[in-house]
């Protein structure tokens, strides 16, 4: 796949012309790109994100006020692609309008508690002995909530608002992000090319920053992505209880909840929040899994 | 007491001298018991400059553990290093960086000791980074290093998955000189390659102490690439040194019994020379619990009494031959 056609006896100086350099990145972008399942994922997360940014430039129904007569409308109506919902709110718009929100509340999150609990993480794997102990076993309370619980109880203390969901939900998400980060630390640490940087005289952060993340980048980041569906949802479980995105605010998880009384009525249109869900949530895992493999260049 | 009998080849002070290294590792046995291994137990050498010290011996006589606390990389639990004539410390932050300039390692296994996510530039330019060297220099110095060691300057931009093990080592070789360093410690250095690409690491090691006046100390439990690489050889067994002399010597004269039995046990290519291996009886004894006075008395077809009572010295029946062992004590 490589370009390697050096002759593999030792590396006595053969052609020159043989041995070309090539570049880092652009055999990552080369792998990526030849999976099919890399460029679909990729394409419907650029679309989710342009539309969400582009909202107000592709409808024109108002997202937060509706018409009651016509509510609960059929996917397929005439001025409603996505139907209507309980309120008579076009629910395409909405959808749109809610990507912002949705989309936010799932990825700044996770990006924050992957750096947060990295940095935890690694260095507890890598220091060891009492260090490690206390920032585990300060990892371990909170891992003693369960999740949505833990974010309801944050959440509850620092008022609602989408703000302080994103808060609650980077706190719950940096304890399982650094219990990652240190068992991928523990296994790298221990390799002879680690004992071999160590010898090169670096000091502690030298190490971990320049010889032990990016080794454990791609564990954290395949499990960080997992994370982000999680994380829509438990968004929208905050939004429920009114903790998290604040009626009428059009967030999916919101949506989804509140149409659910209507799913006799119309279920079609009660399932479109839950798609558009299930499409980011999936959209990401695969992305992160085509990543990982993009980036996993060992297995040529 | 030990009394070093290898004198050095020159009249000046020796560029390395180890004296009384001890380290012992605690290991659990069981429910609440534990157990003190003794992995290195009062080893004594040194090597000159420009010189190369073969240490041999099984796997688990301690050779890779001597070389580690020699480097800074263990912390010794007795005994001195002395490096230029002058007491190693690693406590000291600042003396340990600037020591790792002067002494480095070549490491056994070719894949896992380069940084898979890094390319071959970014291996070899690691400890230039460290100490400050700029950009401009060090992508000079990866170029002239892999020239050095045999590769094509282009290489720096490949991965290391993307070399075969003996482009690998020559990288691992190429980083441990990127410093300038002047004594270079092999850790079983070519035991992974294949016998063909061992030589010619072998002969490229050879060419590089002659072209950079290096020093190296030479690990490996092949005898005959010991003997094809080092000037003065040292025979371990069970954490202590049972032998130091040429390696000239080693194969005319050998001493110990245990050196005997090592030598005897290397198949000779001329089919006329039968060879009989001196029959040694028994396993390695654990070293949690190593027999008392001579280690290898349990294994050794002419032990003694005495050889149980007192750990026997290391001396020389000649000068620069030392055996630790009561065959040759006085009287004898």
């Amino acid at each position: 796949m490589t370009t390697a056609t050096t002759n593999s006896a030792g590396g006595a100086p053969g052609a020159e012309t043989d041995i070309a350099a090539h570049s880092f990145l652009g055999e990552v972008v080369h792998r990526f790109v030849c999976q099919k399942m890399a460029l679909g994922a990729s394409g419907i997360l650029i679309i989710l994100i342009l539309s969400a940014v582009a909202a107000p430039l592709l409808t024109q129904h108002d997202p937060l006020r509706g018409v009651v007569s016509q509510r609960l409308q059929p996917v397929g109506t005439p001025r409603h692609p996505l139907g209507t919902d309980e309120q008579g709110r076009d629910v395409f718009t909405r959808i749109l309008y809610g990507g912002r929100i949705s989309l936010a509340t799932g990825i700044i999150p996770v990006c924050i508690a992957a750096v947060l609990g990295t940095a935890i993480g690694a260095t507890a794997g890598y220091l060891g002995g009492w260090v490690a102990a206390l920032l585990m076993r300060t990892m371990d309370m909170f891992y003693a909530f369960p999740a949505l619980l833990l974010a309801i109880a944050i959440s509850s203390s620092l008022g609602p608002g989408i703000k302080n969901a994103i808060i609650a939900l980077s706190i719950v998400f940096i304890a399982p992000i650094s219990r990652v980060a240190l068992v991928a630390t523990r296994q790298e640490v221990v390799k002879e090319y680690f004992e071999a940087a160590r010898l090169s005289g670096a000091n502690t952060p030298q190490l971990i920053v320049q010889q032990l993340l990016v080794n454990i980048f791609s564990t954290v980041f395949v499990y960080a992505a997992g994370l982000i569906g999680v994380s829509i949802l438990a968004a929208a479980g905050l939004s429920f209880l009114g903790l998290g995105a604040k009626p009428p605010a059009p967030e999916w998880g919101y949506m989804l909840n509140a149409l659910r009384g209507s799913l006799y009525v119309q279920p079609w249109v009660v399932a479109v929040p839950g798609l558009f869900i299930f499409a980011a949530a999936m959209a990401f895992n695969l992305l992160s899994d085509a990543i990982n493999e993009a980036l996993d260049i060992k297995s040529a | 007491m030990t009394i070093i009998a290898s004198t050095p080849m020159c009249a000046n002070t020796p560029l390395l001298r180890v004296r009384d290294l001890r380290k012992e590792f605690k290991v659990r046995l069981g429910f609440g018991k534990a157990g003190v291994v003794s992995a290195v137990d009062g080893v004594s050498f040194s090597i000159a400059a420009g010189q190369t010290l073969g240490i041999v011996g099984e796997s688990g006589c301690g050779k890779s553990t001597t070389a580690r606390l020699l480097l800074g990389l263990l912390d010794a639990d007795g005994g001195t290093v002395e490096f230029e004539g002058r007491e190693l410390s690693w406590s000291n932050r600042l003396v340990r960086k600037r020591l790792r300039r002067s002494m480095q390692m070549v490491f056994q296994d070719p894949y896992s000791s380069l940084n898979p996510r890094m390319s071959i530039r970014e291996n070899i330019s690691f400890p230039m980074k460290v100490h400050g060297y700029r950009k401009q220099l060090r992508a000079e110095r990866v170029a002239t290093l892999l020239e050095q060691v045999g590769l094509h300057r282009n290489h720096a931009s490949y991965f290391p998955h993307q070399l075969s093990g003996g482009q690998r080592q020559r990288v691992n070789i190429a980083r441990a000189l990127a410093l300038e360093p002047q004594l270079v410690v092999c850790d079983e250095a070519v035991s992974a390659l294949d016998k063909s690409i061992q030589a010619q690491v072998l002969n490229l090691l050879k060419d590089l102490q002659q072209q950079m006046q290096l020093t190296y100390l030479f690990i490996s439990h092949d005898l005959n690439v010991v003997e094809y690489m080092s000037d003065r050889v040292v025979v371990m067994y069970l954490g202590q040194v049972v032998e130091i002399c040429s390696s000239e010597e080693l194969y005319r004269n050998p001493l110990h019994p245990y050196t005997r039995a090592l030598l005897s046990a290397i198949p000779k290519l001329d089919p006329d020379v039968t060879t009989v291996p001196l029959p040694l009886v028994g396993e390695v004894p654990s070293p949690i619990n190593p027999p008392s006075g001579c280690r290898f008395r349990t294994r050794c077809p002419h032990a003694m009494t005495v050889c149980g009572t007192e750990r026997p010295a290391l001396r020389g029946p000649a000068p620069d031959h030392a055996v630790a062992c009561y065959l040759y004590e006085a009287g004898r």
